[in-house]
């Protein structure tokens, strides 16, 4: 798993620099809606409460506290 | 949300890799001069489950202070009120259940056909957050966090580091992320002894002990790419492990006979007159896990689609799938984003819906030939969907209300359980209303 990941991750690096843009074209790139996360209270309650009610949790991000949670 | 003035400026490629960093990694370019600006996020969320199960309040604030020069602090906090009750891990029966609180003192019964929950419990929990944004060089930052979270049995204290690097002319950020979280459990009334038997109310609990901990590490790397002007992808890959406590200290199994088809009377219950046929559910006090994460951000017309797919494996068994669209349809002044989720996992492999006398448990002794058992819920097969819809409505440039309301059903797909004793599904409403400012 950990090696294909690396893999994944390689390929998909070796192939970016021929993606992206010019600054002067990130005019969408740049508007609230096209964050990855556009909104941060709405992702920090939807982790929380399926931390809470499944038996998987994390892949977007490293931190946070934990918690006994019912 | 995120604010124009600020967010609106900001390098893309520089933007959030990493959940935490979102908020504070979204550089202003031109900003102005070292003028401290204020990012104020608040957010209540209200969590209610049908069939008198849990219940939650949650009122939260951020505030991220941009220190200027690509330099943020953000600091959080938010307290949940929880009330109602939880499965216990017993299941359904055709007699009537006794079982004793988790505090060893006071017996509450079960009737026929009715799933067995712990007792109406009372909880809050306050979280704090910090977190700096510090800018190395020109194109590397390093965010440092930490968190702390208390309630009245647990405790967690978790430090983060995340090292972010931007190249390709900015259209591709690499990040490589650490976290450590130190856990401490403390049950009242003590640590359940693990696959030993719950006890009658009043006489003496088995225990190991008044608290436990466990340690936990993350590590996290991962890639955003600018695809193209209207599209942006994000890849993460996380390998986590924890050692320590793991059980659920609230939780049992129950001790089934086979020949009555009901919790065990007699047999090896008469030789401590105080022993009831549920045992405390034990775990393995290791869990390491993988998992890998995409997403893709991609604007329309006007609409935006925001869409990602989380694999996650660990060594418990459990494999899961999660998928999440939000569609955002922008309208004249507001917009509406309906949010679909999709959630499937399997069991874990000590998942086990009872404990059968003969099979698991010596009939005349009470010895048990397992190692880890545990029949919460949490870690049965299951599957999960959310269907929600928000509503935002920017009140200025730097002002925005929103509010969102969705419905979560929760489906355990045991096809072993007979009839009359599955768990039933969870159904829960989930409301929140935001408001975000910028000073």
């Amino acid at each position: 798993m950990r090696f294909i990941s690396v893999l994944f991750m390689v390929v998909t690096i070796s192939g970016c620099s021929s993606l992206g843009v010019q600054p002067w074209e990130r005019d969408l790139l740049a508007k609230d809606s096209m964050q990855l996360v556009p909104d941060y209270f709405d992702n920090y309650f939807d982790e929380h409460i399926y931390f809470s009610k499944e038996a998987t949790s994390g892949g977007q991000g490293v931190g946070g506290g934990g918690c006994g949670c019912n | 949300m995120q604010l124009k003035n600020i967010k609106g400026q900001m390098s893309v490629a520089a933007c959030a890799l990493l959940q935490v960093a979102a908020p504070v990694s979204e550089a202003a370019d031109n900003d102005t001069g070292n003028e401290t600006r204020w990012d104020i996020d608040s957010s209540v969320l209200i969590y209610s489950e049908s069939d008198g199960r849990v219940s939650a309040f949650e009122p939260g604030v951020r505030v991220g202070i941009d220190l200027g020069d690509d330099e943020f602090v953000n600091l959080q906090i938010v307290a949940d009120a929880l009330t109602g009750a939880t499965p216990n891990g017993a299941h359904k029966s055709t007699v009537v259940q006794t079982f004793t609180t988790p505090s060893g003192n006071t017996p509450y019964t079960v009737q026929p056909g009715e799933l067995p929950k712990s007792t109406t419990f009372r909880d809050s929990r306050v979280a704090l957050t910090a977190e700096w944004d510090k800018p190395l060089t020109r194109l590397s930052s390093v965010l440092l966090g930490a968190s702390l979270s208390d309630e009245i049995d647990y405790t967690s204290l978790s430090l983060s580091g995340t090292y972010e690097h931007e190249m390709n002319n900015k259209n591709t950020t690499l990040a490589a992320g650490l976290a450590t979280t130190f856990d401490t459990i403390n049950p009242i009334g003590g640590i359940p002894l693990g696959l030993n038997p719950m006890r009658q109310a009043g006489s003496a609990q088995q225990r190991v002990g008044t608290d436990d901990t466990r340690t936990s590490v993350d590590l996290i790397l991962g890639v955003t790419q600018v695809i193209d002007r209207k599209t942006l992808m994000q890849f993460n890959y996380t390998h986590g492990s924890s050692s320590g406590y793991h059980n659920d200290y609230n939780n049992v199994l129950t001790v089934y006979d086979p020949l009555t088809n009901a919790p065990l009377v007699g047999d090896w219950l008469t030789l401590d007159a105080n022993d009831m046929p549920y045992l405390f559910e034990k775990r393995p006090d290791s869990r390491s896990k993988d998992i890998f994460f995409v997403r893709a951000v991609h604007h329309l017309e006007e609409d935006v689609i925001n869409l990602s797919y989380r694999f996650y494996t660990d060594d418990w068994g459990i494999t899961s799938h999660t998928l999440d669209l939000r569609y955002r349809y922008q309208m004249d002044g507001s917009y509406l984003v309906p949010h679909l989720r999709y959630y499937t996992q399997t069991g874990a492999d000590f998942y086990r819906h009872n404990l059968k006398v003969d099979t698991d448990i010596d009939r005349a002794t009470g010895a048990v030939n397992v190692d880890f058992a545990s029949n919460d819920y949490r870690l049965a097969p299951s599957d999960t969907v959310t269907v929600g819809l928000k509503y935002g409505l920017p009140l200025s440039d730097d002002s925005e209300f929103s509010m969102r309301a969705e419905v979560m059903t929760q489906t355990i797909t045991d096809s072993t359980v007979p009839a009359g004793e599955e768990t039933p599904g969870l159904d829960a409403i989930i409301l929140q209303f935001n408001y975000s400012l910028l000073w």
